[in-house]
């Protein structure tokens, strides 16, 4: 070490849970478990390379141990998140290494079965692309030195805060479009911040009506319809979120506030602004949402 | 071993002699045991030692050595011990000389099966050899070494079905070994061809089978090569580690 070791610790040491929970067996000596326990890797570093990557190569079967580290640790830390490394090593003596990989590999297929954008396409939703985003995601997360620092469990965590938060909101649209007032919208693509925007615009009219696909027409005896009865936004809001079930509430909440504030449309229909340019701020907001035919 | 093994003090001693690595004071207690109790004996404590370990010992006294187990080995106890044969083959040489252990491994099965003129044990200790998923991989290692010839002799067991002669084109060590296989056991014979030719399933197909000896061609049938069933008979090498956990695996059930 030498001068090294008069530095202050800057980085701390952040193995697997596997390779922690294996250190353990240095203190806690137990020939059978310990066997047991490699065998049980070794059959599931099998499985994966035989699954994922290339159980002919040893690249391949590498690389498969490089993710079964990761996902043992990623359902470890799942299972076991306050409690220490020799806790973890007696789930893998009790409960099996098999088990804590299916922990983990179940929260991977959660993870990438949520949706990452508020943009849903039909691809999205087709098997084939979500078994190799699956994969991808198995990789990018359990991808993990035995030796090396890893923080796959930070970083899913991460994602499935934000992934969470992205389905809040795909699923109000989803909401939105299954009780338009003109009837069910059915269509592969959503753009679900759009379907969010045009309910919230709309229901400044008031009446209840909610507005989830719509085309120029419709906006223009909307912009008339206001700039003549000057409505009360809030009622129209009130009236809207009591429709939308409870569990949509926060993300319609923060929406309706968030237009508040900066909604160009709805601040320029009081004024003399353009129809034209009106329906062309619309079209930022709505995007893909709004029907392409004059009608 | 079983406790109520006879001999367990000799089968002991054999045993922990060879782990050891001293083939030769195994050899010799095998002679003593011989000498004093006679031939029995020695066969009693072959059937009793783990298989590992008679593989370990055989494999020590192929080629030019002579071990009294190689006159003595019961059958079945042959045939275990050469599930392990390939356990302490290097990677390198399998890679780099992989005629070379063929050449040892048929020096062993040759040594085996023709120590003795008794034709009958000879009948049966081919049989057990080749009984076994490993066992026809061993033969298809040998008969690797001399596709040309196999392939006749395949075409003369079909058409003249026991009476073969085994006259080849070319004069290989191979062929006895090939026909006395084909004689003791018609179906570990089968075995043995359709594991280096394993486009086959019946073994009338190949005795029409074209061999063709220019390398530069592309070849008409699909065969094994050596080095390929070497690579083979390693993966089939059983564990003997005996698993203390009551647990059972779940398989691909972990991707559910």
């Amino acid at each position: 070490m030498g001068a090294g070791s008069m530095l202050p610790a800057l980085v701390v040491e952040s193995l697997p849970r596997l390779t922690r929970a294996i250190k353990q067996f240095a203190k806690h000596p137990d020939d059978d478990a310990a066997y047991a326990l490699a065998d049980e890797l070794t059959g599931i570093n099998a499985m994966v390379a035989e699954k994922f990557t290339n159980d002919r190569t040893a690249d391949g079967i590498q690389k498969a141990l490089q993710l079964t580290v990761g996902c043992v640790s990623l359902g470890l830390d799942h299972a076991l998140p306050d409690e220490d490394d020799l806790a973890a090593l007696d789930l893998l003596i009790d409960e099996g290494a098999e088990h804590a990989f299916q922990i983990g590999f179940r929260m991977i297929k959660e993870l990438s079965a949520l949706p990452e954008d508020a943009l849903v396409g039909e691809y999205d939703t087709d098997p084939v692309y979500a078994a190799r985003r699956m994969r991808d995601k198995f990789i990018d997360i359990c991808q993990a030195d035995p030796n090396q620092n890893w923080d796959g469990t930070a970083r899913y965590a991460v994602q499935f805060k934000q992934r969470k938060e992205v389905q809040a909101v795909v699923r109000l649209a989803g909401w939105l479009r299954r009780h338009n007032t003109e009837g069910p919208v059915s269509d592969a693509d959503l753009n679900a911040e759009g379907v969010i925007a045009l309910a919230i615009i709309f229901a400044v009219e008031g009446g209840g009506r909610v507005v989830a696909r719509t085309g120029q027409k419709e906006f223009e005896r909307f912009v008339k319809s206001v700039r003549k009865n000057k409505p009360d936004y809030e009622a129209g809001w009130a009236e809207l979120v009591a429709k939308v079930p409870v569990q949509h509430h926060p993300v319609l909440l923060e929406r309706i506030d968030s237009y508040r504030q900066t909604c160009t449309v709805l601040q320029n229909i009081k004024g003399r602004t353009a129809m034209k340019t009106l329906f062309a701020e619309l079209e930022n907001y709505a995007g893909s949402e709004l029907d392409a035919d004059y009608s | 071993m079983s406790e109520k093994s006879n001999l367990p003090a000799l089968s002991k001693q054999v045993t922990e002699l060879v782990l050891a690595g001293s083939l030769s004071h195994a050899e010799e207690a095998f002679a003593e045991a011989a000498d004093q109790f006679g031939d029995l004996a020695v066969v009693e404590v072959l059937n009793n030692i783990p298989p590992q370990v008679t593989a370990l010992h055989m494999a020590g006294f192929d080629g030019g050595k002579m071990s009294l187990t190689t006159l003595l080995v019961p059958p079945k106890a042959w045939a275990d011990s050469l599930a392990f044969i390939a356990a302490t083959w290097p990677d390198d040489q399998i890679e780099d000389d992989p005629e070379r252990i063929a050449e040892s491994l048929f020096a062993h099965i040759h040594g085996v099966a023709f120590a003795t003129d008794d034709e009958e044990r000879r009948n049966e200790l081919l049989a057990a050899a080749s009984a076994t998923d490993y066992g026809a991989t061993i033969f298809a290692i040998l008969f690797s070494l001399a596709p040309k010839e196999i392939l006749e002799v395949a075409g003369e067991v079909i058409s003249k079905g026991p009476y073969l002669t085994g006259q080849t084109s070319t004069d290989s060590d191979i062929v006895p070994v090939a026909i006395a296989l084909a004689q003791a056991s018609e179906d570990g014979w089968d075995r043995a061809l359709f594991e280096l030719f394993p486009e086959f399933r019946h073994s009338a197909d190949l005795a029409d089978a074209e061999y063709d000896d220019d390398p530069d061609a592309e070849p008409s049938i699909l065969q094994r090569s050596t080095k390929e069933l070497l690579y083979r008979l390693r993966k089939q090498v059983p564990s003997t580690r005996v698993a203390k956990t009551s647990r059972r695996s779940v398989g691909t059930n972990i991707f559910s």
